[in-house]
C-alpha cells in the first residue's frame, strides 16, 4: 500500500481524458442532432422542457428490514421527514422465492430487506399507508409477480381501484441472468412471466411502471459505464420485443418502462452516459420500433449512488462520494434519486445515516442552484466530446448483441456476463498496481479506528418471521391454498397471463414459497452457467 | 512434485453478488494457489461435502446478505461433525462486532469491502498449509 | 505400516475423508501412495470409466452433471473427475466444473473431484490413472472423466477410459473437418449437445458420413451418434443406453480384460516415464559432469555415444 496516489488518465471506463477540450473535439457539431432543447428529440438535454422546475426530482430512498411492522415505521419515518416516494427492499428469501421457515432462508430472514412471507405481512408492511396515493418501488425480480399479486390483492382487499396504484416493479429478469444473479425459472419462462405483468399492468393497472430496465446491477457487478449502458439499452429493446410480440402495440406500454442507473464516482463520465442514453434510447425506439407517441421515446431514469464506490475503511469519507454522485445524477437530469448512506459497507443504514443521506438531496436540490437549469453542461466541449464518445462505444456493444440475436442469445453464449467479468478483473488489478486511487484504502490510509454506530437486526425478528408464518399456514383453510396453487399450475401450464391466477393464490393465503414452487414445478430450474 | 496450497472458494446463502468472490478465485489461481469454485447459491451442507470430496486445505466464504453468523457457525459446525479439520475464513459485508464474534466462533479471518486481493493472498500464504497424509 | 492399513479399509468403506486425503496424496505424488496403490489396485470394482472429450464450449460439464443424475435415479453412486489446466507460469489453477454440476453439492452418493492438470499435456492430469483407481476400488461406478478441452489433441482420454465420448456442439465455428485429423477417430460415441441449435442436424450427418467411410467389421462397436440437449431432458437417456450398451460389448468375448490391460498398461508407461526419466536426468548430469574436460565440445557426439552405451547396457540386453 507505499503506491503513490495518481490522477486519473483515463475514466472508468477507458476513455482517455485530454488536457483540455476545444472545439475541434466537436466538429461539425450540430445542435438539433445531437441535443435539442431539452424536451425535444432526441432528448439528450431532458426528457422536460422545465426540468426541474416542473417537477423535481423523486427522493426515493430504498428501505427495508425485519418484519413487516419494522419497516412500516421506517417507511412512516421516512415521509415524514419529507420523502416523496416509497422503495421497498426485500430480503434475500423473498427475492429467491423461499418461505422465512425453509432451510435456505437460515440467517437470511429480514436481512438486507423486509421479509414478505403472504398477503398478511404486505398489508402490515403498508399499514396506515394510503396505497392509492403514495408511489411505491419494489426491488423485486424473479418474484415480482408473487408480491405483485400481493400488492393488488392488497389494494382489493382495501378497496383501492387498481387504475390508480402508482409505483415501481423493477421486474428485470434479464439483468438477473447478466449480473444480480437472483433467479428461479430458466430464461424464457421468467422473460414470459416479466412479460405478462406488463401485459396485465398495459390493461389493468395503467399508472404503474411495468420494468425497471437496470443497470444498477451490471455497474455493481464491475460493468464499465459503457458497458452498463450498453447491456442495459439491450435488455430494454428485448423487453420491447417481446411485448411487442404479445400483441401490445408499443405506444400502449412502452411510456411506462424506465430505467434506472447507477452513479458511479467518475463524476464527468457518469453525467455523459446519462445523455448518451436518452439520445440512444429515443433513436432506437423511433428506428427500430416506428414510435409514435413522444412520451415511448423518453428514457426516464432512476439513479442510485455507487454501493460499489463506497468503502469500509474511514466510513465518513462515504459521505462526500455519494455527495458528488448524486449530483452527477442530478446534472445528468435523473427522475428520482437514491443516495446511500455511510454505513452500507457495513449493515443496512442507520436511521441516522439513512436520514443524513436524504439530507445531501434535500441540499442538493434547494441549496446548490443546481437544479434551476435544465442541463447546465450541455455544450461543453468536455461534455459533448464524451457524450458522443459513450454513445459510440455503446452502441458498438449494442450492434455486436444484435449479431447473437439478442440479449437472449447472447447471455446463453455468456457475452455480457464474460465482459463484465473481464472489466471488473481489471480494474481491481489497476488498483493492486495503485494505477487507480481510492482514498483511504490504497492511499491515505490510517490506522485509526474509525469506528460508526450501526444498525442490527436480531436473531428475534427472525424468529418472529418464522412463528408468523408457520401460524399462518396452520390457521388458514389449507385446501383453498391448495385450490390456489393447484389453479395457478393449470394456468402457467396452458400458458395464460398468470397475473389473475396469481392474485388468486395470493388471496388463499398461499405463501410466496408456496406459490414460488408450483410455478417452478411447471417451469423447471435455471442453472448456473458462470465465467470465472 | 512440490505440494500445492489447494482452497475451496464460494458462495454460500442466498445473495447472488458473486463480483469480489470471482477476482479473489482469480487472484489466487494467480498467486499459484488451486482454486476450486463453489458457483452460487450454495448451501452450508453442500460447501462442507464439497471441501471434504476435494481435499482443500482451507475454505473461504463468501456472503454480502448479513447473513453470515449463521452460515458461518452452520459450516463450522457441519465441519466439526464430519471431523474434517479445514480452516475456513470469509469475506463480506460483515461488522466489527460480527468480526469479533465470527473468529471467535472458529472463524480464521475475514476481509470486508476494499480489501485488497495482495492482503488475502498473502494472508493464505502466511497462515496456510497444504496438507499431507 | 498400520496407517496404510487404516487408509485402505477407510478407502474400502467409502469414507469420504480418507479418500479425499489419499487423493491428496496421489495428486501430489506423495512417494508414500505407491504402496497404498499397490494394494488398493486388486480391490478395484468393475466400474465402467468413461471419458468425455471434445472442444471449448460445448456443454461437457453439463453433460456430466445431466448423465450424473439420470444415473442417481437408477441409485448408482457416481464418480466424476474433472480436469483444469494449470498456469504453466505460476502452477496456480481455477477448477470451475463443479458450478455446472451444482445440484450434486450435498449428494455423497456423487464424489466429484476437480483436478489440476498440472504440466500434463494431453487434457488429462498426471495423478488422474491413480485417482481413478482409488475411486474404482471405492466402488464408484460409472466414472466420468471430464479432460481440460483445449482442443483437438486431447486423445489421450482413450487410453484411460472405457468408454470414450466426444462431444461437439452446432455453432461452434470448428468444422469437423479441421477436428477429425485426431479427436474424430478416438469415438465410441459422438455426442451433438446442444441439440436444440438448428445445425445440430447437419453436424450429426456430418459425423454420420465419416463414420460411414470407415469400414467396421460386424463383431467390432460400431461409433454411435447421438444427440442431446441437458436443457430439454433430450437424448439423455438415449445416451445413457448407449454407454451401457457399450459397456456390454466390452464385457463379452474377454474385450473387457484387453481394454483393461492397455489401460493398465498406459499406467505402467506413465510411472515408469517419470521415473525413468528423473533417473536419466540424473544420471546424464552425473555423467556430462566434466564429461568434455578431454574432448572438444560437440553436443551431437556426445548424445550418440552416451545413447550407444545405454542401449547396449539397457534395451539390447533385455
Amino acid at each position: 500500500m507505499g503506491t503513490s496516489p495518481t490522477l486519473n488518465m483515463t475514466s472508468l471506463s477507458g476513455i482517455p481524458f485530454e488536457t483540455f477540450y476545444n472545439e475541434r473535439d466537436i466538429e461539425g457539431f450540430d445542435y438539433q442532432a445531437k441535443l435539442g432543447d431539452p424536451g425535444t428529440f432526441p432528448f439528450t438535454r431532458g426528457i422536460h422542457a422545465d426540468m426541474y422546475r416542473g417537477r423535481l426530482w423523486t427522493m426515493r430512498q430504498f428501505a427495508g428490514f425485519g418484519t413487516a411492522s419494522d419497516t412500516n415505521a421506517r417507511f412512516r419515518y421516512l415521509l415524514s421527514q419529507g420523502q416523496t416516494g416509497l422503495s421497498v427492499a426485500f430480503d434475500m428469501p423473498t427475492l429467491m422465492g423461499f418461505d422465512s421457515d425453509h432451510p435456505s432462508s437460515l440467517g437470511e430472514v429480514g436481512k438486507c430487506g423486509v421479509a414478505v412471507d403472504s398477503i398478511e405481512d404486505m398489508d402490515e408492511l403498508f399499514a396506515e399507508i394510503p396505497v392509492g396515493e403514495v408511489s411505491t418501488s419494489m426491488t423485486i425480480n424473479c418474484t415480482a409477480p408473487i408480491v405483485f399479486a400481493m400488492y393488488l390483492a392488497l389494494a382489493k382487499r382495501r378497496g383501492v381501484p387498481l387504475s390508480s396504484l402508482k409505483g415501481t416493479l423493477q421486474n428485470d429478469m434479464l439483468k438477473e441472468f447478466i449480473a444480480q444473479k437472483e433467479w428461479i425459472y430458466p430464461i424464457e419462462p421468467s422473460l414470459k412471466l416479466t412479460i405478462d405483468i406488463v401485459e396485465f399492468c398495459t390493461n389493468h393497472v395503467p399508472l404503474w411502471n411495468t420494468i425497471s430496465i437496470s443497470g444498477y446491477h451490471i455497474r455493481e457487478a464491475g460493468s464499465t459505464a459503457v458497458q452498463e449502458l450498453a447491456f442495459t439499452l439491450s435488455d430494454g429493446l428485448e423487453y420491447v420485443k417481446r411485448a411487442i410480440g404479445r400483441g401490445l402495440g408499443v405506444d400502449q406500454f412502452a411510456r411506462r418502462y424506465s430505467f434506472f442507473f447507477n452513479a458511479h464516482i467518475d463524476f464527468f463520465e457518469e453525467i455523459a452516459k446519462y445523455r448518451a442514453a436518452r439520445r440512444i434510447w429515443a433513436r432506437e425506439m423511433k428506428e427500430r420500433y416506428g414510435v409514435q407517441d413522444e412520451r415511448s421515446l423518453w428514457m426516464r431514469f432512476h439513479t442510485q449512488t455507487a454501493g460499489c464506490s463506497l468503502t469500509a475503511q474511514q466510513p465518513h469519507n462515504n459521505i462526500v462520494r455519494t455527495a458528488i454522485e448524486a449530483l452527477a445524477a442530478v446534472l445528468g437530469g435523473t427522475q428520482s434519486l437514491h443516495t446511500n448512506s455511510l454505513d452500507e459497507t457495513y449493515a443496512l443504514p442507520t436511521e441516522f445515516a439513512a436520514t443524513l443521506a436524504l439530507r445531501t438531496q434535500q441540499v442538493l436540490a434547494y441549496e446548490t442552484g443546481v437544479p434551476s437549469t435544465g442541463d447546465p453542461l450541455g455544450g461543453s466541449y468536455f461534455i459533448e466530446s464524451l457524450t458522443d464518445e459513450i454513445e459510440g462505444r455503446a452502441m458498438d456493444y449494442i450492434r455486436r448483441i444484435d449479431e447473437y440475436g439478442g440479449m437472449v442469445p447472447a447471455i446463453e453464449a455468456g457475452f455480457p456476463q464474460k465482459e463484465i467479468q473481464e472489466a471488473a478483473c481489471l480494474y481491481q488489478k489497476e488498483l493492486n498496481q495503485g494505477k487507480r486511487t481510492i482514498v483511504g484504502v490504497n492511499a491515505f490510509a490510517s490506522d485509526e479506528d474509525e469506528s460508526i454506530p450501526l444498525l442490527r437486526v436480531g436473531r428475534k425478528q427472525q424468529e418472529e418471521q418464522i412463528r408468523k408464518v408457520r401460524e399462518l399456514r396452520a390457521r388458514r383453510s389449507n385446501a383453498t391454498a391448495q385450490k390456489g396453487l393447484d389453479a395457478l399450475k393449470q394456468a402457467a401450464e396452458q400458458g395464460e397471463n398468470l397475473i389473475p391466477a396469481l392474485v388468486s393464490a395470493v388471496e388463499s393465503l398461499a405463501t410466496l414459497g408456496e406459490v414460488a414452487k408450483a410455478l417452478q414445478e411447471v417451469y423447471g430450474k435455471y442453472r448456473e452457467v458462470s465465467y470465472i | 512434485m512440490e505440494k500445492k496450497v489447494r482452497l475451496l472458494i464460494g458462495k454460500v446463502g442466498l445473495d447472488g453478488h458473486d463480483r469480489g468472490v470471482k477476482i479473489v478465485a482469480r487472484a489466487l489461481r494467480d498467486a499459484g494457489f488451486e482454486v476450486v469454485y463453489t458457483g452460487l447459491h450454495q448451501t452450508p451442507e453442500a460447501i462442507v461435502n464439497m471441501a471434504i470430496q476435494e481435499g482443500v486445505d482451507a475454505i473461504g466464504l463468501s456472503i454480502l446478505s448479513g447473513a453470515h453468523l449463521e452460515l458461518f457457525e452452520r459450516v463450522l459446525c457441519l465441519l466439526k461433525e464430519k471431523g474434517a479439520t479445514i480452516p475456513v475464513f470469509g469475506g463480506g459485508i460483515i461488522p466489527p462486532e460480527d468480526i469479533v464474534a465470527l473468529k471467535k466462533m472458529g472463524v480464521k479471518e475475514t476481509f470486508t469491502p476494499g480489501a485488497l486481493t495482495d492482503q488475502i493472498v498473502k494472508w493464505i500464504e502466511d497462515n496456510i498449509v497444504p496438507q499431507s497424509l | 505400516m498400520p496407517k496404510v492399513q487404516a487408509i485402505l479399509e477407510g478407502i474400502l468403506k467409502k469414507d469420504a475423508l480418507t479418500a479425499s486425503r489419499l487423493l491428496r496424496a496421489v495428486d501430489d505424488q506423495d512417494p508414500k501412495t505407491i504402496e497404498i496403490l499397490e494394494k488398493i489396485y486388486p480391490e478395484r470394482k468393475p466400474s465402467q470409466v468413461i471419458g468425455l472429450t471434445g472442444p471449448p464450449g460445448v456443454g461437457k460439464s453439463t453433460l456430466i452433471d445431466a448423465l450424473v443424475a439420470k444415473e442417481r435415479e437408477g441409485g448408482a453412486c457416481v464418480g466424476v473427475l474433472a480436469i483444469d489446466p494449470s498456469s504453466p507460469f505460476t502452477g496456480g489453477a481455477l477448477l470451475g466444473d463443479r458450478i455446472r454440476m451444482s445440484r450434486h453439492a450435498s449428494d455423497p452418493d456423487v464424489f466429484i473431484r476437480s483436478l489440476a492438470s498440472r504440466g500434463r499435456m494431453g487434457g488429462l492430469s498426471a495423478s488422474l490413472q491413480d485417482s481413478l483407481v482409488v475411486m474404482q476400488a471405492m466402488g464408484y461406478s460409472p466414472i466420468f472423466v471430464e479432460t481440460v478441452g483445449t482442443g483437438q489433441d486431447e486423445v489421450e482420454v482413450l487410453r484411460v477410459s472405457h468408454t470414450t465420448l466426444v462431444v461437439l456442439a452446432p455453432g461452434l465455428g470448428d468444422s469437423i473437418q479441421s477436428l477429425k485429423a485426431g479427436i474424430m477417430e478416438i469415438a465410441d460415441i459422438y455426442v451433438v449437445n446442444k441439440a436444440d441449435k438448428d445445425s445440430a442436424r447437419t453436424l450429426q450427418s456430418e459425423i454420420e458420413d465419416l463414420i460411414g467411410m470407415k469400414a467396421y467389421a460386424p463383431e467390432d462397436w460400431q461409433p454411435r451418434v447421438i444427440l442431446t440437449s441437458p436443457a430439454y431432458d433430450q437424448g439423455l437417456k438415449e445416451l445413457q443406453e448407449a454407454i451401457k450398451a457399450h459397456w456390454t460389448y466390452l464385457n463379452k468375448a474377454g474385450r473387457r480384460r484387453l481394454k483393461e490391460e492397455q489401460i493398465a498398461k498406459q499406467l505402467v508407461i506413465g510411472r515408469m516415464q517419470d521415473k525413468i526419466l528423473h533417473l536419466l536426468e540424473t544420471k546424464l548430469n552425473h555423467l556430462l559432469e566434466g564429461a568434455w574436460k578431454d574432448e572438444i565440445l560437440n553436443p551431437y557426439t556426445m548424445s550418440n555415444k552416451l545413447f550407444e552405451r545405454f542401449k547396449q547396457q539397457v534395451v539390447d540386453e533385455t
